[in-house]
């Protein structure tokens, strides 16, 4: 694990999954949390119909900087992205440095979902996409997201029913590693 | 005898007396000593045998007593020699008849001589010629079992129906003219130029045919999955003509060929018998699985058939069997190689080179800002998107791709737009543009009629030469569809900014005086004119 590489740029992944009986495929971006990329991986926000910020419960540091990273989310993307934060590492609970409640505040006040997750164990990770996408479903459902807007994030297609990119915001860490 | 006789009686008369004669006589007999003379003694025992008295009468008759005497005796004589000369003379004839017999005899032996010497010499030159006959016979025999082949093998040589198999005894028959047309050369040392060239050419007639159908035969076993062992020897005995060779090797790699790819494509499509193994593009989302399992059965097919290879030149001593044996199999193999390289390329051409590939792009433009950014990491992603276009099932890398595209002219839209909507001086009427406040916008010092007034003249330039807004890095772009994205969305945006300002300036509400004066175009002439 500890020679997993940072990302580079942006990686990518598509994944189908199926909300209400309705097969959606996610196009997800993940992108480099180093300061570098910021210009390159600033370009990924517009498009996004969701977003998952990510940081580290046992590095405050991360959690401190999450206000600039939802600053730069909320300027680039519509009002209705989703954006769900993600405490990563749950399971390190024992070097935990961010309490639930606090960060779980953090998320009402700034009207994000939250979930505390581990990459690791794979605990809540699933979930986090799912409801991710459950939310961006609702939000087209109810009108709030307007579909034919350029920047909405979502394609309809005659065939696949809906299409949602889903942009995982990084910070230093992040929810998919897989190593 | 008688002579003797007469001599005596003329002796006895010379005693009458005569004178001179008488005289001599007498003296003679005088002197005669009778003892001495034998014949007289013997004369005279005679006479005293029949003159017994000595009378006158005696004495008168004596002389022809004696003569008398002498005539019986010589008549005794005659007679006896009478009888012998009988005999002689019977002897003679006799003798006669058999000399004349024996002349016969002597001539007819010479005869019969004479005849036998012709026979002997007619019978000892039959016996010669019988035994050159026979020397003929066994140098014909000879002949014929050295430089001729039976009627037993020709028809081997030349099979007894079209499809008749090739067997051992081809081979030895094959081999057998190949020995006759070598001993040629003893008929030719010793002379006998028309035969040799008459077998020769018998040999060559009788090899062609044979290596023909030989030829056939190859041809037909390298069709088979279970070739015949023979073929080893086949191939062997073909050498002696290449073109028949190379065809038959060429057959050969042609069926191989058809097999092998054959069975790459069953394994990569179906799979083992039953299902198992499973078949290997089911392992097409693992790269390195996937290729693996390719070449790993390539690699499983190939010693077979360098076995194979090896088998059917065994026995060929006119050529480099290795160097044979390596190009059939190179010849074989490579023909998995198209089905091998384009599931190979569209594997790794794809993933281990595009993600360094993108990642080495971005890590370059790291670096850069915003707008530069945007338009070196479009011209990488444009020249990758239309590369991988080319091969197929690269539909997730061109995704990734298209996405890192659309984000990337997203940006450059945006920054082309909020750098137009600066120069056409809107920038600072925008946010009351898209959300209009309640007071009337004319009071507002962002929306003033002298700020719409310079934005309409801005405008005005704008729409006369669109192409010097544009920000000078767009230039850059390779790609004139992006260039035509970004302008048609800067077009549209700055078209749907002067249908809301426009509508805004003419809503009486906002208090603008002389709203024609100010934006004297109508919204759709500049939508015509921006597109
Ligand atoms: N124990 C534990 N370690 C994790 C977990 N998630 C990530 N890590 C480790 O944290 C380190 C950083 O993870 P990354 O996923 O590479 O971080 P990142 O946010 O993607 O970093 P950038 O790519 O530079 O943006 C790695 O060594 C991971 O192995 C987790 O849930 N539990
Ligand atoms: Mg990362």
């Amino acid at each position: 694990m500890a020679d997993c590489p940072h990302t580079i740029g942006v990686e990518f992944g598509t994944r189908i999954i199926e909300v209400a009986g309705q097969k959606i495929k996610l196009q997800i971006w993940d992108t480099a949390g180093q300061e570098r990329f910021r210009a390159v991986t600033r370009s990924y926000y517009r498009g996004a119909a969701g977003a998952l910020m990510v940081y580290d419960i046992t590095r405050r540091s991360t959690y401190n900087h999450l206000s600039s990273w939802l600053t730069d989310a909320r300027n680039l993307t519509n009002p209705n992205t989703v954006i769900f934060l993600i405490g990563n590492k749950a399971d390190l609970d024992a070097q935990r440095d961010v309490t639930y409640e606090e960060a779980k505040q953090f998320a009402e006040e700034n009207g994000l979902m939250f979930v505390e997750a581990s990459a690791k164990t794979g605990e809540n990770v699933e979930e986090a996409f799912l409801e991710t996408a459950k939310k961006i479903y609702q939000n087209i459902q109810d009108g709030s997201l307007d579909l034919n807007a350029a920047e909405s994030g979502v394609q309809h297609k005659p065939t696949q029913p809906g299409r949602t990119n889903l942009n995982s915001d990084s910070q230093p860490n992040r929810d998919n590693c897989s190593c | 005898m008688g002579g003797d006789t007469q001599a005596g009686a003329e002796n006895a008369s010379e005693e009458r007396p005569q004178n001179n004669p008488l005289s001599r006589k007498i003296n003679k007999i005088l002197e005669t000593r009778l003892e001495n003379d034998k014949d007289t003694l013997d004369a005279l025992k005679e006479l005293s045998t029949f003159f017994t008295e000595n009378t006158l009468r005696s004495r008168r008759n004596l002389r022809g007593e004696i003569e008398k005497r002498s005539v019986g005796i010589s008549e005794e004589f005659v007679t006896a020699l009478r009888e012998v000369k009988e005999a002689v003379d019977g002897i003679y004839t006799e003798v006669s008849s058999m000399n004349e017999v024996c002349v016969d005899m002597k001539r007819r032996l010479q005869a019969t001589k004479s005849e036998t010497r012709h026979l002997i010499h007619q019978t000892n030159s039959l016996q010669n010629q019988s035994q050159k006959l026979r020397m003929q016979e066994e140098v014909a025999l000879a002949f014929v079992k050295t430089f001729q082949l039976t009627p037993e093998e020709v028809l081997i040589i030349k099979g007894s129906s079209r499809e008749a198999p090739i067997t051992q005894e081809f081979f030895t028959v094959l081999d057998k003219t190949q020995k006759i047309r070598n001993n040629t050369k003893f008929l030719l040392q010793t002379g006998h130029q028309k035969t040799a060239l008459d077998v020769m050419e018998q040999m060559n007639v009788c090899r062609e045919a044979g290596l023909e159908r030989l030829y056939r035969w190859c041809q037909s076993q390298c069709r088979s999955p279970d070739p015949s062992p023979l073929l080893t020897q086949a191939l062997a005995a073909l050498q002696e003509r290449p073109v028949l060779f190379n065809l038959v090797v060429e057959e050969w790699v042609v069926v191989r060929r058809g097999w092998l790819v054959r069975g790459f494509l069953d394994a990569l499509t179906i799979g083992g018998p039953g299902g198992a193994p499973r078949p290997i593009e089911l392992q097409a989302h693992d790269p390195l699985r996937y290729v693996g399992d390719m070449l790993a059965w390539v690699h499983q097919a190939l010693p077979s058939e360098r076995e194979a290879a090896q088998t059917l030149f065994a026995k060929c001593s006119n050529i480099d069997v290795a160097e044979q044996t390596r190009s059939t199999v190179a010849s074989i193999s490579e023909s998995v190689c198209r089905p091998l390289k384009t599931r190979i390329e569209q594997m790794i051409i794809v993933s281990c080179v595009v993600d360094p590939l993108v990642n080495a792009v971005n890590e370059s433009a790291a670096g850069l800002g915003t707008v530069e950014s945007a338009v070196y990491l479009l011209n990488c992603f444009h020249q990758l998107h239309s590369t991988l276009s080319l091969l197929h099932t690269t539909g997730d890398k061109l995704e990734m791709i298209q996405g890192q595209i659309d984000a990337q002219l997203d940006t450059l839209a945006q920054e082309q737009i909020s750098g137009v909507c600066h120069s056409v001086g809107v920038a600072g009427m925008y946010p009351f543009i898209s959300h209009p406040p309640p007071t009337p916008l004319s009071q507002n010092p962002a929306c003033q009629p002298l700020a719409i007034q310079s934005f309409m003249t801005k405008l005005d330039g704008y729409l006369s030469a669109p192409d010097h807004l544009m920000l000078p890095h767009t230039r850059l772009l390779l790609s004139s569809s992006f260039r035509r994205t970004l302008h048609q969305r800067t077009a549209e945006a700055l078209s749907s900014i002067y249908v809301k300002l426009h509508s805004l300036v003419h809503n009486p509400m906002n208090g603008y005086t002389d709203p024609s004066a100010l934006l004297p175009r109508d919204p759709e002439t500049v939508k015509n004119l921006l597109s």
